[in-house]
Protein backbone atom coordinates (compact mmCIF):
# COMPACT_ATOMS: atom_id res chain seq x y z
CA UNK A 1 0.00 0.00 0.00
CA UNK A 2 2.45 2.18 0.92
CA UNK A 3 4.97 1.45 -1.84
CA UNK A 4 2.14 2.07 -4.25
CA UNK A 5 1.18 5.75 -2.54
CA UNK A 6 4.67 6.43 -3.14
CA UNK A 7 5.21 5.83 -6.78
CA UNK A 8 1.99 7.51 -6.98
CA UNK A 9 3.51 10.50 -5.09
CA UNK A 10 6.05 10.55 -7.44
CA UNK A 11 4.25 10.73 -10.84
CA UNK A 12 2.59 13.54 -9.10
CA UNK A 13 5.71 15.05 -8.56
CA UNK A 14 6.81 14.24 -12.14
CA UNK A 15 4.20 15.82 -13.50
CA UNK A 16 4.22 18.86 -11.35
CA UNK A 17 8.09 19.77 -11.99
CA UNK A 18 7.71 20.66 -15.37
CA UNK A 19 10.59 23.16 -14.57
CA UNK A 20 12.73 20.29 -13.60
CA UNK A 21 16.40 19.94 -15.22
CA UNK A 22 16.48 18.23 -18.41
CA UNK A 23 18.81 16.46 -20.22
CA UNK A 24 18.76 15.75 -23.87
CA UNK A 25 21.00 12.85 -25.66
CA UNK A 26 20.91 10.14 -28.72
CA UNK A 27 22.19 6.80 -28.20
CA UNK A 28 25.18 4.79 -30.02
CA UNK A 29 23.68 2.87 -32.40
CA UNK A 30 21.30 5.21 -32.97
CA UNK A 31 17.71 4.66 -32.76
CA UNK A 32 16.53 5.80 -28.96
CA UNK A 33 16.73 9.41 -27.79
CA UNK A 34 17.00 10.15 -24.11
CA UNK A 35 16.00 12.83 -21.96
CA UNK A 36 16.53 12.86 -18.27
CA UNK A 37 14.42 14.86 -16.22
CA UNK A 38 15.15 16.06 -12.54
CA UNK A 39 13.02 15.26 -10.05
CA UNK A 40 14.61 18.46 -7.58
CA UNK A 41 15.65 21.64 -9.42
CA UNK A 42 18.23 22.72 -9.36
CA UNK A 43 20.27 19.61 -9.22
CA UNK A 44 21.00 19.84 -5.05
CA UNK A 45 24.37 19.22 -3.97
CA UNK A 46 24.61 16.08 -1.17
CA UNK A 47 21.10 15.35 -1.67
CA UNK A 48 19.96 12.21 -2.38
CA UNK A 49 17.31 12.13 -5.54
CA UNK A 50 15.46 10.72 -8.49
CA UNK A 51 15.68 11.35 -12.07
CA UNK A 52 13.33 10.47 -14.42
CA UNK A 53 14.82 8.45 -17.60
CA UNK A 54 12.53 8.82 -20.97
CA UNK A 55 13.18 6.90 -23.85
CA UNK A 56 11.88 8.14 -27.08
CA UNK A 57 11.57 5.57 -29.87
CA UNK A 58 10.57 5.49 -33.46
CA UNK A 59 10.05 1.70 -33.55
CA UNK A 60 6.93 0.12 -31.37
CA UNK A 61 9.51 -1.11 -28.89
CA UNK A 62 7.94 -2.73 -25.57
CA UNK A 63 9.17 -0.18 -23.25
CA UNK A 64 8.43 -1.96 -20.08
CA UNK A 65 10.68 -4.76 -20.73
CA UNK A 66 13.72 -2.23 -21.09
CA UNK A 67 16.93 -3.06 -19.17
CA UNK A 68 18.60 -0.05 -17.98
CA UNK A 69 21.52 0.56 -16.05
CA UNK A 70 23.38 3.94 -14.86
CA UNK A 71 26.65 4.94 -14.12
CA UNK A 72 29.19 7.68 -14.08
CA UNK A 73 31.17 9.83 -12.41
CA UNK A 74 34.03 12.80 -12.43
CA UNK A 75 36.21 12.40 -14.96
CA UNK A 76 38.55 15.33 -13.78
CA UNK A 77 39.02 13.76 -9.96
CA UNK A 78 39.09 10.37 -11.51
CA UNK A 79 36.25 8.88 -9.68
CA UNK A 80 32.96 7.12 -10.48
CA UNK A 81 28.98 8.23 -9.08
CA UNK A 82 28.92 8.78 -5.08
CA UNK A 83 26.23 6.32 -5.13
CA UNK A 84 24.60 3.63 -7.22
CA UNK A 85 21.40 4.47 -9.06
CA UNK A 86 18.86 2.28 -9.79
CA UNK A 87 15.57 2.11 -12.09
CA UNK A 88 13.51 1.43 -10.00
CA UNK A 89 9.93 1.12 -11.83
CA UNK A 90 8.54 1.94 -14.73
CA UNK A 91 6.04 5.09 -15.37
CA UNK A 92 4.62 3.98 -18.31
CA UNK A 93 5.00 5.70 -21.95
CA UNK A 94 8.60 5.02 -21.60
CA UNK A 95 9.47 6.63 -18.63
CA UNK A 96 11.25 4.78 -15.75
CA UNK A 97 11.90 6.16 -12.06
CA UNK A 98 15.76 6.60 -11.68
CA UNK A 99 16.66 6.30 -7.85
CA UNK A 100 19.38 6.75 -5.96
CA UNK A 101 21.50 9.81 -7.09
CA UNK A 102 23.36 12.02 -5.29
CA UNK A 103 26.26 14.59 -6.73
CA UNK A 104 28.62 15.28 -3.77
CA UNK A 105 30.90 17.83 -5.22
CA UNK A 106 30.66 20.65 -7.70
CA UNK A 107 31.99 20.12 -10.96
CA UNK A 108 31.14 18.40 -13.99
CA UNK A 109 29.19 15.15 -14.12
CA UNK A 110 29.53 12.12 -16.52
CA UNK A 111 25.99 9.76 -16.34
CA UNK A 112 26.48 6.89 -18.78
CA UNK A 113 23.38 4.81 -19.51
CA UNK A 114 23.12 1.22 -21.03
CA UNK A 115 19.92 0.09 -22.08
CA UNK A 116 18.77 -3.11 -23.35
CA UNK A 117 15.61 -3.11 -25.43
CA UNK A 118 13.82 -5.38 -28.11
CA UNK A 119 17.59 -7.58 -27.78
CA UNK A 120 19.24 -4.71 -28.94
CA UNK A 121 21.79 -2.82 -26.91
CA UNK A 122 22.63 0.89 -26.33
CA UNK A 123 24.58 3.86 -24.92
CA UNK A 124 24.29 6.78 -24.19
CA UNK A 125 25.99 9.88 -22.08
CA UNK A 126 24.92 12.62 -20.65
CA UNK A 127 27.10 15.51 -19.11
CA UNK A 128 26.31 17.83 -16.37
CA UNK A 129 27.75 20.45 -13.90
CA UNK A 130 26.75 20.66 -10.62
CA UNK B 1 72.87 32.32 -8.18
CA UNK B 2 71.56 35.06 -4.99
CA UNK B 3 69.14 36.57 -7.17
CA UNK B 4 67.94 33.38 -7.77
CA UNK B 5 67.36 32.27 -4.29
CA UNK B 6 65.57 35.87 -3.70
CA UNK B 7 63.16 35.65 -6.27
CA UNK B 8 62.48 32.07 -5.41
CA UNK B 9 62.40 33.65 -1.91
CA UNK B 10 60.29 36.68 -2.77
CA UNK B 11 57.80 34.35 -4.80
CA UNK B 12 57.21 31.34 -2.05
CA UNK B 13 56.41 34.23 0.71
CA UNK B 14 54.92 37.36 -1.20
CA UNK B 15 51.20 37.42 -0.86
CA UNK B 16 48.95 37.83 -3.96
CA UNK B 17 46.98 40.74 -4.14
CA UNK B 18 43.47 41.04 -3.65
CA UNK B 19 40.89 41.94 -5.86
CA UNK B 20 38.52 44.40 -5.44
CA UNK B 21 35.54 42.32 -4.27
CA UNK B 22 34.09 38.92 -5.21
CA UNK B 23 32.60 38.07 -8.39
CA UNK B 24 28.77 37.00 -8.48
CA UNK B 25 29.56 33.29 -8.75
CA UNK B 26 32.38 33.36 -5.82
CA UNK B 27 29.78 35.18 -3.82
CA UNK B 28 27.34 32.39 -4.67
CA UNK B 29 29.92 29.71 -3.47
CA UNK B 30 31.01 31.59 -0.27
CA UNK B 31 27.31 32.29 0.40
CA UNK B 32 26.54 28.43 0.30
CA UNK B 33 29.59 27.63 2.98
CA UNK B 34 27.36 30.19 6.00
CA UNK B 35 25.71 28.16 8.85
CA UNK B 36 22.99 30.65 7.45
CA UNK B 37 22.08 28.08 4.70
CA UNK B 38 22.51 25.67 7.36
CA UNK B 39 18.68 23.81 7.41
CA UNK B 40 17.32 21.79 10.31
CA UNK B 41 18.43 18.71 10.69
CA UNK B 42 16.88 16.62 8.66
CA UNK B 43 14.22 13.55 9.92
CA UNK B 44 15.52 10.27 10.83
CA UNK B 45 12.98 7.63 9.37
CA UNK B 46 14.21 5.08 11.40
CA UNK B 47 14.24 7.04 14.73
CA UNK B 48 10.52 7.59 15.34
CA UNK B 49 11.57 9.46 18.96
CA UNK B 50 14.41 11.68 16.88
CA UNK B 51 12.79 14.95 17.66
CA UNK B 52 10.38 14.29 20.94
CA UNK B 53 11.44 16.05 23.78
CA UNK B 54 11.56 13.35 26.24
CA UNK B 55 13.51 11.46 24.26
CA UNK B 56 15.83 14.17 23.93
CA UNK B 57 16.54 14.65 27.87
CA UNK B 58 16.47 11.09 28.41
CA UNK B 59 19.75 10.64 25.82
CA UNK B 60 21.03 13.74 27.48
CA UNK B 61 21.24 11.99 30.72
CA UNK B 62 22.43 8.49 29.06
CA UNK B 63 25.30 10.60 27.31
CA UNK B 64 26.73 11.84 30.47
CA UNK B 65 25.80 8.20 32.44
CA UNK B 66 29.59 5.90 33.44
CA UNK B 67 26.72 3.30 34.46
CA UNK B 68 26.83 2.66 30.53
CA UNK B 69 30.29 0.78 30.83
CA UNK B 70 31.88 -2.24 31.99
CA UNK B 71 33.93 -0.66 34.77
CA UNK B 72 31.52 2.03 35.56
CA UNK B 73 34.34 4.96 34.53
CA UNK B 74 33.11 5.44 30.49
CA UNK B 75 30.56 7.60 29.48
CA UNK B 76 29.57 8.79 25.46
CA UNK B 77 31.08 11.93 26.83
CA UNK B 78 34.40 10.47 28.05
CA UNK B 79 35.83 10.72 24.34
CA UNK B 80 33.19 13.18 23.13
CA UNK B 81 33.62 16.30 25.52
CA UNK B 82 31.58 19.13 25.16
CA UNK B 83 34.56 21.41 26.12
CA UNK B 84 36.60 19.58 23.46
CA UNK B 85 33.18 19.91 20.56
CA UNK B 86 32.63 16.62 21.23
CA UNK B 87 36.20 15.49 20.60
CA UNK B 88 38.71 14.30 23.27
CA UNK B 89 42.15 15.81 22.11
CA UNK B 90 43.85 12.33 21.04
CA UNK B 91 44.85 10.78 18.52
CA UNK B 92 43.44 7.64 19.14
CA UNK B 93 40.36 7.37 21.64
CA UNK B 94 40.94 5.71 25.12
CA UNK B 95 37.64 4.14 26.94
CA UNK B 96 38.10 0.85 29.01
CA UNK B 97 41.10 0.33 26.25
CA UNK B 98 42.55 1.94 23.42
CA UNK B 99 40.66 2.37 20.32
CA UNK B 100 41.92 2.56 16.20
CA UNK B 101 40.38 5.75 15.36
CA UNK B 102 40.45 9.32 16.31
CA UNK B 103 37.16 10.51 18.36
CA UNK B 104 34.73 12.51 15.62
CA UNK B 105 32.84 15.20 16.95
CA UNK B 106 29.26 14.82 17.07
CA UNK B 107 27.92 18.33 16.69
CA UNK B 108 26.62 18.15 12.70
CA UNK B 109 26.56 14.25 12.86
CA UNK B 110 22.76 14.40 12.38
CA UNK B 111 22.98 15.72 9.08
CA UNK B 112 25.14 13.01 7.69
CA UNK B 113 23.83 10.30 6.23
CA UNK B 114 26.44 7.85 7.10
CA UNK B 115 28.59 7.73 10.14
CA UNK B 116 31.61 6.24 11.52
CA UNK B 117 35.12 7.03 9.64
CA UNK B 118 34.33 4.01 7.46
CA UNK B 119 30.57 4.59 7.20
CA UNK B 120 29.70 1.50 8.76
CA UNK B 121 26.29 2.82 10.41
CA UNK B 122 23.67 4.80 8.23
CA UNK B 123 22.14 6.26 11.18
CA UNK B 124 22.94 8.50 14.31
CA UNK B 125 20.81 6.07 16.68
CA UNK B 126 22.28 2.54 15.25
CA UNK B 127 25.69 4.26 15.65
CA UNK B 128 25.47 5.45 19.21
CA UNK B 129 24.96 1.42 19.73
CA UNK B 130 28.67 0.33 18.68
CA UNK B 131 30.68 1.85 20.96
CA UNK B 132 28.66 0.91 24.33
CA UNK B 133 29.11 -2.32 23.54
CA UNK B 134 33.08 -2.16 22.18
CA UNK B 135 34.97 -3.75 24.32
CA UNK B 136 37.84 -1.16 24.18
CA UNK B 137 35.39 1.92 23.92
CA UNK B 138 32.26 1.30 26.89
CA UNK B 139 32.97 -2.36 26.99
CA UNK B 140 29.04 -3.10 28.57
CA UNK B 141 26.59 -5.22 26.71
CA UNK B 142 22.80 -5.14 26.06
CA UNK B 143 21.54 -6.90 28.55
CA UNK B 144 23.07 -4.83 31.63
CA UNK B 145 21.78 -2.03 29.76
CA UNK B 146 18.55 -3.85 29.60
CA UNK B 147 18.78 -4.32 33.18
CA UNK B 148 20.11 -0.48 34.32
CA UNK B 149 16.83 0.66 32.30
CA UNK B 150 14.56 -1.99 34.06
CA UNK B 151 16.19 -1.16 37.19
CA UNK B 152 16.86 2.61 37.67
CA UNK B 153 13.42 4.20 38.50
CA UNK B 154 13.98 7.62 37.17
CA UNK B 155 15.42 6.16 33.72
CA UNK B 156 12.27 3.36 34.04
CA UNK B 157 9.52 5.28 34.07
CA UNK B 158 10.91 8.07 30.86
CA UNK B 159 11.49 4.84 29.18
CA UNK B 160 8.22 4.21 29.51
CA UNK B 161 7.06 7.20 28.40
CA UNK B 162 8.56 7.53 25.22
CA UNK B 163 8.26 4.27 23.62
CA UNK B 164 5.22 3.40 24.48
CA UNK B 165 5.86 -0.03 22.83
CA UNK B 166 3.12 -2.87 23.45
CA UNK B 167 3.50 -4.01 27.24
CA UNK B 168 6.66 -2.31 27.21
CA UNK B 169 6.57 -2.13 31.18
CA UNK B 170 6.16 -6.22 31.52
CA UNK B 171 8.58 -6.62 29.20
CA UNK B 172 11.04 -4.11 31.08
CA UNK B 173 10.56 -5.16 34.39
CA UNK B 174 11.34 -8.94 33.64
CA UNK B 175 15.09 -8.09 32.49
CA UNK B 176 15.77 -6.46 36.46
CA UNK B 177 16.33 -10.28 37.05
CA UNK B 178 19.80 -10.20 36.42
CA UNK B 179 19.92 -14.26 37.40
CA UNK B 180 17.89 -15.33 34.69
CA UNK B 181 19.42 -12.59 32.39
CA UNK B 182 23.14 -12.26 32.99
CA UNK B 183 25.78 -10.02 30.79
CA UNK B 184 24.85 -11.34 27.03
CA UNK B 185 25.56 -10.20 23.91
CA UNK B 186 26.19 -11.35 20.34
CA UNK B 187 28.98 -8.93 20.38
CA UNK B 188 30.84 -9.66 24.14
CA UNK B 189 33.51 -12.01 25.74
CA UNK B 190 32.75 -15.66 24.82
CA UNK B 191 31.40 -15.80 28.38
CA UNK B 192 28.72 -13.08 27.12
CA UNK B 193 28.06 -14.93 23.70
CA UNK B 194 27.42 -17.95 25.89
CA UNK B 195 24.91 -16.67 27.49
CA UNK B 196 23.25 -14.75 24.86
CA UNK B 197 22.90 -17.86 22.59
CA UNK B 198 21.43 -19.24 25.64
CA UNK B 199 18.57 -16.49 25.96
CA UNK B 200 15.17 -17.32 23.82
CA UNK B 201 14.94 -15.80 20.65
CA UNK B 202 12.24 -13.45 22.09
CA UNK B 203 13.62 -12.65 25.22
CA UNK B 204 16.86 -11.86 22.46
CA UNK B 205 14.40 -9.53 20.38
CA UNK B 206 13.14 -8.08 23.33
CA UNK B 207 16.54 -6.95 24.51
CA UNK B 208 17.53 -5.62 21.42
CA UNK B 209 14.49 -3.23 20.82
CA UNK B 210 15.21 -1.78 24.38
CA UNK B 211 18.98 -1.29 23.37
CA UNK B 212 18.14 0.16 20.12
CA UNK B 213 15.84 2.25 22.24
CA UNK B 214 18.92 3.75 24.10
CA UNK B 215 20.77 4.47 20.65
CA UNK B 216 17.53 6.36 19.49
CA UNK B 217 17.25 8.58 22.79
CA UNK B 218 20.92 9.43 22.52
CA UNK B 219 20.57 10.23 18.82
CA UNK B 220 17.59 12.72 19.60
CA UNK B 221 19.69 14.19 22.15
CA UNK B 222 22.82 14.24 19.50
CA UNK B 223 20.54 15.81 16.89
CA UNK B 224 19.96 19.04 19.52
CA UNK B 225 23.48 19.69 19.63
CA UNK B 226 24.44 23.34 17.97
CA UNK B 227 26.63 24.77 15.38
CA UNK B 228 28.07 27.94 16.41
CA UNK B 229 28.65 30.60 14.14
CA UNK B 230 32.36 31.85 13.70
CA UNK B 231 33.90 34.76 12.15
CA UNK B 232 33.73 33.58 9.12
CA UNK B 233 29.76 33.56 9.03
CA UNK B 234 29.67 36.72 10.53
CA UNK B 235 32.06 37.89 7.27
CA UNK B 236 29.17 36.12 4.90
CA UNK B 237 26.67 38.08 6.46
CA UNK B 238 27.97 41.05 6.22
CA UNK B 239 28.39 40.30 2.72
CA UNK B 240 25.23 39.58 2.40
CA UNK B 241 24.31 42.96 3.12
CA UNK B 242 27.05 44.97 1.18
CA UNK B 243 28.07 42.72 -1.82
CA UNK B 244 30.66 44.78 -3.28
CA UNK B 245 32.61 44.42 0.60
CA UNK B 246 35.90 42.90 -0.07
CA UNK B 247 38.13 43.75 3.44
CA UNK B 248 36.88 44.20 6.89
CA UNK B 249 37.49 43.52 10.46
CA UNK B 250 36.29 40.27 10.74
CA UNK B 251 38.51 38.69 8.91
CA UNK B 252 42.31 39.17 8.28
CA UNK B 253 43.87 39.70 4.60
CA UNK B 254 45.20 36.63 5.30
CA UNK B 255 41.61 34.73 5.83
CA UNK B 256 40.29 36.35 2.87
CA UNK B 257 42.74 35.02 0.48
CA UNK B 258 42.83 32.02 2.06
CA UNK B 259 38.96 31.79 1.29
CA UNK B 260 40.11 32.60 -2.02
CA UNK B 261 42.48 29.47 -2.16
CA UNK B 262 39.82 27.38 -0.54
CA UNK B 263 37.48 27.53 -3.33
CA UNK B 264 40.06 27.73 -5.88
CA UNK B 265 43.62 26.81 -6.18
CA UNK B 266 43.36 24.53 -3.25
CA UNK B 267 40.31 22.65 -4.51
CA UNK B 268 39.59 21.99 -0.43
CA UNK B 269 35.74 22.84 -1.58
CA UNK B 270 35.51 19.90 -3.38
CA UNK B 271 34.66 17.74 -0.51
CA UNK B 272 34.60 20.45 2.29
CA UNK B 273 31.33 21.77 0.81
CA UNK B 274 28.24 23.37 2.36
CA UNK B 275 27.68 24.93 5.50
CA UNK B 276 29.33 21.91 7.72
CA UNK B 277 32.53 22.21 4.96
CA UNK B 278 31.69 18.47 4.53
CA UNK B 279 29.99 16.47 1.59
CA UNK B 280 30.03 13.32 4.35
CA UNK B 281 30.86 11.06 1.29
CA UNK B 282 34.30 8.90 1.42
CA UNK B 283 37.31 10.07 -0.29
CA UNK B 284 40.83 7.91 -0.32
CA UNK B 285 43.43 11.07 0.03
CA UNK B 286 46.91 8.35 0.57
CA UNK B 287 46.47 9.42 4.51
CA UNK B 288 49.43 6.90 5.71
CA UNK B 289 48.41 4.27 8.67
CA UNK B 290 50.15 4.91 11.83
CA UNK B 291 53.96 2.86 12.24
CA UNK B 292 53.24 -0.58 11.83
CA UNK B 293 49.37 -0.45 11.57
CA UNK B 294 47.91 -2.01 8.50
CA UNK B 295 46.34 0.45 6.04
CA UNK B 296 42.20 1.03 6.66
CA UNK B 297 40.27 -0.80 4.60
CA UNK B 298 37.98 2.14 5.04
CA UNK B 299 34.23 2.33 3.59
CA UNK B 300 34.68 -0.67 1.17
CA UNK B 301 34.62 -2.69 4.47
CA UNK B 302 32.27 0.07 5.85
CA UNK B 303 30.00 -0.36 3.55
CA UNK B 304 29.87 -4.68 3.77
CA UNK B 305 29.56 -3.94 7.66
CA UNK B 306 26.41 -1.23 7.24
CA UNK B 307 24.47 -4.00 4.95
CA UNK B 308 25.00 -6.61 7.41
CA UNK B 309 24.20 -5.02 10.36
CA UNK B 310 20.97 -5.84 12.18
CA UNK B 311 20.71 -2.14 13.33
CA UNK B 312 20.26 -0.59 9.79
CA UNK B 313 17.49 1.31 8.37
CA UNK B 314 15.73 -2.04 6.76
CA UNK B 315 16.58 -3.84 9.70
CA UNK B 316 13.67 -5.17 12.06
CA UNK B 317 14.57 -2.40 14.95
CA UNK B 318 14.74 0.63 12.25
CA UNK B 319 10.89 2.67 12.20
CA UNK B 320 11.27 3.56 8.20
CA UNK B 321 9.62 1.68 5.91
CA UNK B 322 11.79 0.10 3.16
CA UNK B 323 11.74 2.75 0.91
CA UNK B 324 12.68 5.54 2.96
CA UNK B 325 16.08 3.92 3.24
CA UNK B 326 17.67 5.39 0.29
CA UNK B 327 21.32 5.52 1.51
CA UNK B 328 21.75 2.21 2.37
CA UNK B 329 19.41 0.53 -0.87
CA UNK B 330 21.70 3.21 -3.20
CA UNK B 331 25.43 2.86 -1.63
CA UNK B 332 28.16 1.99 -3.33
CA UNK B 333 30.87 0.37 -2.27
CA UNK B 334 33.17 -1.98 -3.88
CA UNK B 335 37.24 -1.46 -4.58
CA UNK B 336 36.53 2.25 -5.77
CA UNK B 337 36.15 2.54 -1.69
CA UNK B 338 39.20 1.09 -0.46
CA UNK B 339 40.83 3.22 2.15
CA UNK B 340 38.45 5.47 1.42
CA UNK B 341 37.33 7.70 5.21
CA UNK B 342 34.57 9.93 5.07
CA UNK B 343 35.16 13.32 4.80
CA UNK B 344 35.62 15.30 8.26
CA UNK B 345 33.57 18.80 8.52
CA UNK B 346 36.17 21.88 8.98
CA UNK B 347 34.28 23.87 11.47
CA UNK B 348 36.16 24.18 15.06
CA UNK B 349 39.25 22.73 13.98
CA UNK B 350 41.03 24.28 17.00
CA UNK B 351 39.52 21.82 19.45
CA UNK B 352 39.55 19.05 17.27
CA UNK B 353 43.00 18.32 17.21
CA UNK B 354 44.93 15.53 16.18
CA UNK B 355 43.22 15.21 12.22
CA UNK B 356 42.30 12.32 10.43
CA UNK B 357 41.00 8.73 10.93
CA UNK B 358 43.69 7.52 13.11
CA UNK B 359 44.81 11.12 14.37
CA UNK B 360 47.54 10.74 12.31
CA UNK B 361 48.33 14.51 11.23
CA UNK B 362 49.30 16.73 14.79
CA UNK B 363 48.52 19.70 13.48
CA UNK B 364 46.82 21.87 10.70
CA UNK B 365 50.02 22.67 8.80
CA UNK B 366 50.57 19.15 8.73
CA UNK B 367 47.15 18.41 7.10
CA UNK B 368 47.99 21.10 4.16
CA UNK B 369 51.01 19.65 3.79
CA UNK B 370 49.44 16.74 2.88
CA UNK B 371 47.19 17.68 0.16
CA UNK B 372 49.45 19.93 -1.06
CA UNK B 373 51.78 17.02 -1.58
CA UNK B 374 49.35 14.06 -2.95
CA UNK B 375 51.37 11.35 -2.47
CA UNK B 376 50.49 7.59 -3.85
CA UNK B 377 48.16 6.15 -2.03
CA UNK B 378 49.16 2.73 -0.40
CA UNK B 379 45.93 0.63 -0.67
CA UNK B 380 43.91 2.66 -3.32
CA UNK B 381 44.28 5.30 -4.92
CA UNK B 382 44.46 9.04 -4.30
CA UNK B 383 41.46 11.28 -5.65
CA UNK B 384 43.82 14.43 -4.13
CA UNK B 385 46.38 15.94 -6.55
CA UNK B 386 49.04 18.01 -5.58
CA UNK B 387 48.65 22.00 -5.39
CA UNK B 388 51.57 23.55 -5.47
CA UNK B 389 51.19 26.00 -3.13
CA UNK B 390 53.36 27.95 -2.31
CA UNK B 391 54.24 29.08 1.94
CA UNK B 392 52.55 32.06 1.56
CA UNK B 393 49.83 30.13 -0.04
CA UNK B 394 49.57 27.56 2.98
CA UNK B 395 49.92 30.86 5.34
CA UNK B 396 46.38 32.26 4.37
CA UNK B 397 44.97 28.78 3.76
CA UNK B 398 45.57 28.19 7.60
CA UNK B 399 44.03 31.47 8.35
CA UNK B 400 41.08 30.75 7.17
CA UNK B 401 40.27 27.83 8.35
CA UNK B 402 41.44 29.36 12.01
CA UNK B 403 38.25 31.76 10.83
CA UNK B 404 35.84 28.80 11.06
CA UNK B 405 36.26 28.51 14.93
CA UNK B 406 33.12 29.31 17.02
CA UNK B 407 32.58 29.52 20.61
CA UNK B 408 32.52 26.27 22.22
CA UNK B 409 30.66 27.64 24.85
CA UNK B 410 27.63 25.31 25.07
CA UNK B 411 24.24 25.76 26.55
CA UNK B 412 24.54 25.17 30.16
CA UNK B 413 21.81 22.41 29.85
CA UNK B 414 24.01 20.52 26.86
CA UNK B 415 27.02 20.26 29.11
CA UNK B 416 25.40 19.64 32.82
CA UNK B 417 26.21 15.97 33.82
CA UNK B 418 23.33 14.50 36.05
CA UNK B 419 24.07 13.04 38.91
CA UNK B 420 23.80 9.07 38.06
CA UNK B 421 21.15 7.82 40.41
CA UNK B 422 22.22 4.25 42.80
CA UNK B 423 21.25 1.11 41.06
CA UNK B 424 17.78 0.33 42.46
CA UNK B 425 15.36 -2.62 42.53
CA UNK B 426 12.19 -2.09 40.80
CA UNK B 427 8.80 -0.77 42.87
CA UNK B 428 6.51 -3.59 43.50
CA UNK B 429 3.70 -2.92 40.94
Amino acid sequence: MFKNCFYLSVLLICSLHTNAQTLHTGTQPEGLQIVLHSQVSPVPLNQMHSWVIEIQSTTDAIMDDAVIRVSGGMPAHNHGLATNPQVTHYLGEGRFLLEGVRFHMAGVWILQLQIQLDNRHYTAQLELTI
Amino acid sequence: MISAASAFAAWQYLPAPLPQQWTAAELATLQSLSLQQLPPPPPDPGNKVADHPLAIEFGRQLFFDTRLSSNNAVSCASCHQPERYFTDGRALAVGIGSADRNSMGLAGAAYSPWLFWDGRKDSLWSQALEPLENPVEHGANRTQLARLVAQDHHYRDQYLAIFEAESAQTVLDQFADETRFPDASPNGSAEQQLAWAAIREEDQHHINRIFSNLGKALAAWQRTLPVMPSAFDEYAAQLTKNPELQQNTLLTRDAISGLRLFMGKAQCINCHNGPLFTNNAFHNTAVLSAPGVPPAAGRSQGLRLAQADVFNCLGPYSDADPAQCQELRFARGGDEMIGAQRTGSLRNLAYTAPYMHAGQLATLDAVIEHYNRARVAVIGHNEAKPLALRAVEKRQLKAFLDSLNGPVALPLSLTLSPTPSPKQEPEPR
